[in-house]
């Protein structure tokens, strides 16, 4: 029941906030399909080295945007999601990542040709790699 | 409370069983040698007949030695001196206190622990020197009806249960180091008294007592065990507070 | 989720060349809060204060809403508490021991003591006095977790136990914290288990709480920051917890206000890193 959420040394996102939108981006992915069952909050907590508190926090907010779903004394599962919110979530995720990917680039000053002439690039690579 | 009170005194019994067959051993082997010390005695109080014999070792037996009759004394935390250190009543205390025990269960115990102690220990004593008196050809119990005899033992057990009803405090209640030096003290104190005795009258304690037991023996033996039995409950009433309110490491 | 569980205030103990408190400490349902300090700071003389083999001088205690002193043996019927006390009997196997102890508790679960010791190796008819460091530990340990406690204080449970046993510790103890009404307060060196197990963490230094941090807020707050330079007026901000030169950088447990600070002073920020609980510990213990 491992789940492959990491928390970033370097990102100043809180923490629930990351777990959230981890878990989120497994479950629209489909890495963790509906009636999976979720570790409990202390399980997670300890993986993470972060407090109850926050994975607690984490599910409750994932649990009021209808990601998952609580019973009590059986645990946490992923729950059946709409279509057009997966895909509305989709989105956002992407579109998340390649603000982040933006930002960086400009840290270390790439102009906006040099960053777009990356992203073909890694575009190509990418479906080279994978054939498709 | 008195339930749960017998239930660790039982416990303290048993897991002491080796430290409590030494002290009946050598409560044995002293009756033995008191016996003989008494019939001696008796002799010269009532028919002035004057064997010398060590009166002072005698007297030292009956004011020193029976009220120890209420500890386990042949216990290894009175034999070693590494209990000065280790505290080990005090640190067997410590875990008591720390599980849900209330504290008057705890005194309860220790005095329930010092009156059997000393009840078993002063009937193999007395025990003993009653048999002896009777199997050998001795005169003591020509000179002294049983009921008399009766009432000598219980003017001294009195006495044990007052001086003795201290040592569950002194154990539980003060550290490894005045529990060893408490057999001094008390040693240089009872030396002291029996030499004020001995230079104003010309008889030992044991004397005494055996000419006023033999006189107003049932009044002196009840006054004796009334004071005994007070002063065991004043020291429990006084062991319950310190435990209550003692540190224990 | 806000009932408190254990309730401590003004707690002071006096001794000739130390003193422990004034100590204010707070245990909620459902919470596992660590207990840290260097060796002598006061941990354990805490402890036994809270199951009275030591007296406060002054402070009120209260456990699960009820005054220590006049609910004593009822609140310690709920507790499993682990404190090193049982070396004096050490003439006993453990089997005696737990004979001696089962009886106090009216809640003890005498298939739990099977099955753990089974679960921990405990050979039952072992003389105590004869288990190694790490076995006696492991006893005690079984023995705080017999009883339906709703509170447990753990007095470095894990100190000299093997790895395996270490893991099966952490696991029972998550397992314990599963109803998420009861709390464990527990005192420990190892940074691990902080890290595993520990959703607020008490610093103990020279027998005050010097410190009291929820483990999140270390990760918002607390950083390591590569700058450009370090002014000397750095010196004078409060939230500044360390500095060195090679190369310039900041420790701080406010991130955000140190950020202000160099945008001011014009420095640049050339890298920012979260602190790892471990030196975050070291910074606040010494």
């Amino acid at each position: 029941m491992k789940l492959p959420i990491h928390i970033s040394e370097e990102s100043r996102e809180p923490i629930y906030h990351q777990i959230e939108t981890q878990l989120k981006t497994l479950i629209v992915a489909g890495q963790l399909p509906p009636g999976t069952p979720l570790p409990s909050i202390r399980t997670l907590a300890s993986e993470l080295a972060c407090s109850v508190i926050t994975t607690r926090r984490a599910y409750q907010n994932l649990e009021a945007s209808g990601y998952i779903k609580t019973f009590q004394g059986k645990g946490t599962f992923v729950k059946e999601i709409e279509e057009n919110a997966r895909e509305e979530t989709k989105q956002k995720v992407v579109y998340n990542a390649f603000e982040k990917a933006v930002e960086q680039g400009r840290q270390v000053g790439c102009t906006n040709e040099d960053m777009n002439r990356i992203f073909v690039e890694v575009l190509m690579r990418n479906s080279d790699n994978n054939g498709g | 409370m008195l339930e749960q009170a017998f239930w660790l005194a039982k416990k303290e019994f048993k897991f002491q069983w080796l430290g409590f067959t030494a002290t009946i051993l050598f409560t044995l082997i002293l009756g033995i040698a008191t016996a003989f010390l008494l019939d001696i005695s008796a002799e010269k109080v009532f028919i002035n007949r004057d064997t010398p014999y060590n009166r002072l070792l005698l007297d030292l037996i009956f004011i020193g030695i029976t009220p120890s009759f209420a500890a386990i004394y042949m216990s290894k935390p009175y034999l070693s001196f590494q209990t000065i250190k280790d505290d080990t009543f005090t640190k067997r205390m410590a875990l008591l206190r720390s599980l849900p025990i209330p504290v008057k269960v705890l005194s309860a115990s220790r005095t329930i622990v010092m009156l059997m102690t000393l009840s078993i220990l002063s009937f193999i004593f007395y025990g003993v020197i009653y048999l002896i008196l009777v199997t050998f050809p001795m005169r003591f119990l020509e000179l002294m009806s049983f009921l008399e005899f009766v009432s000598f033992i219980a003017i001294w057990f009195g006495y044990a249960l007052a001086v003795g009803g201290m040592i569950p405090y002194i154990e539980y209640g003060t550290s490894g180091k005045v529990l060893h030096l408490t057999p001094f003290i008390s040693i240089a104190i009872f030396i002291a008294i029996i030499i004020i005795v001995y230079s104003y009258v010309e008889s030992g304690i044991v004397e005494i007592i055996l000419y006023f037991a033999k006189e107003n023996g049932i009044l002196l033996a009840i006054a004796s065990m009334i004071i005994g039995i007070s002063s065991t409950y004043l020291w429990n009433r006084l062991l319950t507070n310190r435990l209550a309110k003692r540190d224990y490491l | 989720m806000n009932t408190l569980l254990l309730e401590v205030e003004g707690l002071t103990k006096e001794y000739e060349n130390y003193s422990l408190g004034p100590i204010d400490f707070k245990v909620e349902a459902g919470m596992i809060v660590g207990l840290v300090g260097a060796n002598g700071s006061g941990k354990s003389t805490f402890f036994r204060v809270l199951m009275r083999v030591i007296q406060e001088d002054k402070g009120r205690i209260e456990f699960f809403g009820k005054d220590l002193h006049t609910n004593e043996t009822e609140i310690k019927q709920n507790i499993g508490y682990v404190g090193e006390l049982l070396d004096v009997y050490e003439y006993l196997t453990i089997e005696e021991l737990a004979s001696l102890i089962y009886y106090w508790y009216p809640s003890w679960n005498k298939d739990r003591f099977e099955y753990l010791a089974k679960r921990y190796e405990i050979n039952k008819k072992e003389k105590y006095g004869k288990c190694s460091k790490g076995t006696k530990k492991k006893v005690e340990f079984i023995f705080s977790l017999c009883p339906d406690s709703w509170l447990l204080l753990l007095d470095e449970p894990t100190a000299g136990v093997d790895i395996v046993s270490q893991r099966k510790i952490k696991e029972d103890l998550m397992k314990y914290m599963d109803d998420g009404d009861k709390a464990i307060v527990l005192a420990t060196h190892n940074t691990e288990e902080l890290n595993q197990l520990c959703d607020s963490i008490y610093v103990l230094r020279h027998g005050k709480i010097s410190d009291t941090l929820n483990k999140d807020d270390i990760y918002e707050n607390w950083s390591r920051v590569w700058v450009s330079r370090i002014p000397e007026t750095i010196k004078n901000h409060i939230s500044i917890i360390n500095t060195s030169l090679t190369p310039p950088q900041i420790v701080t447990n406010n991130i955000q206000s140190v950020e202000e600070f160099l945008k001011k002073e014009e420095i640049t920020i050339n890298h920012t890193q979260r602190l790892s609980l471990e030196e975050v510990l070291e910074y606040l213990i010494e």
